[in-house]
């Protein structure tokens, strides 16, 4: 409902409210990955950044800036998140990042088969800070924090190793959403590999699960082995991911 | 692939879920002057990132949830009482843009008429160099104020030296539900200036501005170019 407006002959027209407002709804941030449903109209939203991007691709500044608008919030958090809450940081690597995903575009470096967009823009992004951490003298601490086989595709001088992390994040993605299933594992497997990925001891996932700690951890490598070799059956090896580090691993 | 590489798959795909999600609105201050109630918000993007219609402060998905109409506006404080009366604006840190908007829409309205004057000032490069927030006391009917009168009100306590552009927004209604903070102010300007990306002028903008406003809060809104 429009709010109604009233001319004045000062031409000045006055909004008067419309009745009622309620409160903001927004997602917990602090809301655990397992208790997280996606949101009911998540599929009408990606189908609208899957436009957006095609036409921001061809050239469409309105749709790039359409993309923009939609996932600039999230981007500034993560950056804000990473970066200690250091806004002026995470400004500036939001809009390296955007620069970054706008080229990437026009060079038709994107592929919306291989990973949503904001998959993508996460890797771009992801590899800046990288960038600006190695630039600093602070990557190695980074790479022990992660991991240094996907701290290498971040850094890695090939230009489609970024879009290869943004693939491989996506495959994850596709494993963890409830409904999809390409990993075959179920919802408790998907659970452990959250839960543990978080930092959950073995011991907490069987108190969690009700069973006792060596059956937690069976279940939890039976689930870290199914992810794993549907990685590689998409073609995703630690043997791709070390070849892409700078020097090698 | 080892245990660690999955894991950080795994939360690298939680935290690219989380990048989709609306963010809450957050501010950072460069300078904050209690006595004359300053403010340094984000700059704008910049390069192509300024293409975008985004928020002047960077900041987007702001999404104020309004109910379904009842087909009748609500009732709307007039000024038949005794007039408005400026309100004390307190200066503090940033609060989640969640709880703003959920106390601007809790607030019982019951209390006496307050008035603000909200302004929000653009550098040469259109990027949000200040916004301030001053207690008001509008002569008269607020739907008489133009807007020049209210960019000149702004000006008169300018936290800009030299701004190419300013966004005056000027409130008025029951004091509960008036942005009474420098945090407040800093949420609904970026609230006003991400819905209004596609205005062209200042009924517009004025409309706009109205649509995020609690019920009984009148504003008039107006955007001038200084240079």
């Amino acid at each position: 409902m429009e709010p109604a407006a009233k001319n004045n002959p000062g031409g000045t027209r006055v909004a008067i409210s419309p009745a009622g407002m309620s409160a903001l709804s927004i997602p917990m941030p602090d809301d655990p990955p397992d208790q997280v449903a996606a949101p009911a109209e998540s599929p009408k939203r990606d189908q609208t950044l899957q436009v957006l991007t095609a036409r921001a691709a061809k050239g469409d500044k309105e749709a790039f800036a359409a993309l923009h608008h939609r996932l600039s919030g999230g981007l500034f958090r993560l950056f804000m998140d990473r970066t200690g809450r250091r806004s002026e940081l995470a400004d500036d690597f939001c809009q390296k990042t955007w620069v970054a995903v706008w080229q990437a575009l026009q060079a038709g470096k994107y592929d919306p088969e291989r990973a949503a967009i904001s998959t993508f823009i996460y890797a771009v992004g992801y590899r800046v800070w990288l960038q600006h951490m190695r630039s600093t003298g602070r990557a190695n601490a980074h790479l022990d924090a992660a991991a240094p086989g996907m701290a290498g595709l971040g850094l890695a001088e090939d230009p489609a190793a970024q879009t290869k992390l943004a693939e491989l994040i996506q495959c994850v993605r596709n494993c963890l959403k409830d409904g999809d299933n390409p990993a075959g594992l179920d919802d408790e497997e998907r659970w452990i590999l959250t839960a543990s990925s978080s930092g959950v001891t073995d011991r907490e996932l069987a108190a969690r699960l009700g069973v006792a700690a060596s059956t937690a951890n069976t279940r939890k490598k039976a689930a870290y082995d199914k992810l794993r070799r549907y990685l590689e059956k998409l073609g995703h090896r630690a043997e791709s991911a070390g070849q892409l580090l700078p020097g090698g691993e | 692939m080892n245990d660690r590489d999955l894991n950080a798959l795994i939360r690298m795909a939680q935290e690219v879920e989380q990048l989709e999600e609306p963010a809450p609105l957050r501010f950072e201050w460069a300078q904050a002057d209690a006595g004359a109630r300053k403010l340094h918000v984000r700059k704008a993007l910049g390069g192509v990132a300024a293409l975008a219609a985004a928020a002047c402060l960077g900041i987007a998905a702001i999404t104020w949830m309004k109910p379904a109409p009842s087909g009748v506006p609500g009732p709307v404080a007039t000024n038949s009482g005794p007039a408005a009366v400026p309100i004390d604006v307190k200066v503090e840190p940033r609060s989640e843009g969640r709880d703003v908007a959920v106390r601007l829409a809790s607030a019982k309205g019951s209390s006496p008429l307050g008035a603000v004057l909200l302004a929000v000032f653009k550098d040469s490069e259109d990027r949000c160099s200040c916004i301030q927030i001053n207690g008001a006391d509008f002569k008269g009917d607020l739907a008489s104020i133009g807007s020049s009168e209210l960019v000149r009100a702004a000006l008169e306590s300018s936290c800009h030296e030299n701004p190419q552009e300013v966004l005056v927004i000027a409130m008025e209604g029951p004091r509960d539900r008036l942005p009474s903070s420098t945090a407040e102010a800093e949420f609904l300007a970026a609230a006003v200036q991400s819905g209004s990306s596609h205005c062209s002028d200042d009924g517009c903008l004025t409309e706009t501005t109205g649509a995020f406003l609690p019920e009984g809060v009148r504003a008039v809104a107006g955007t001038v170019a200084l240079r």
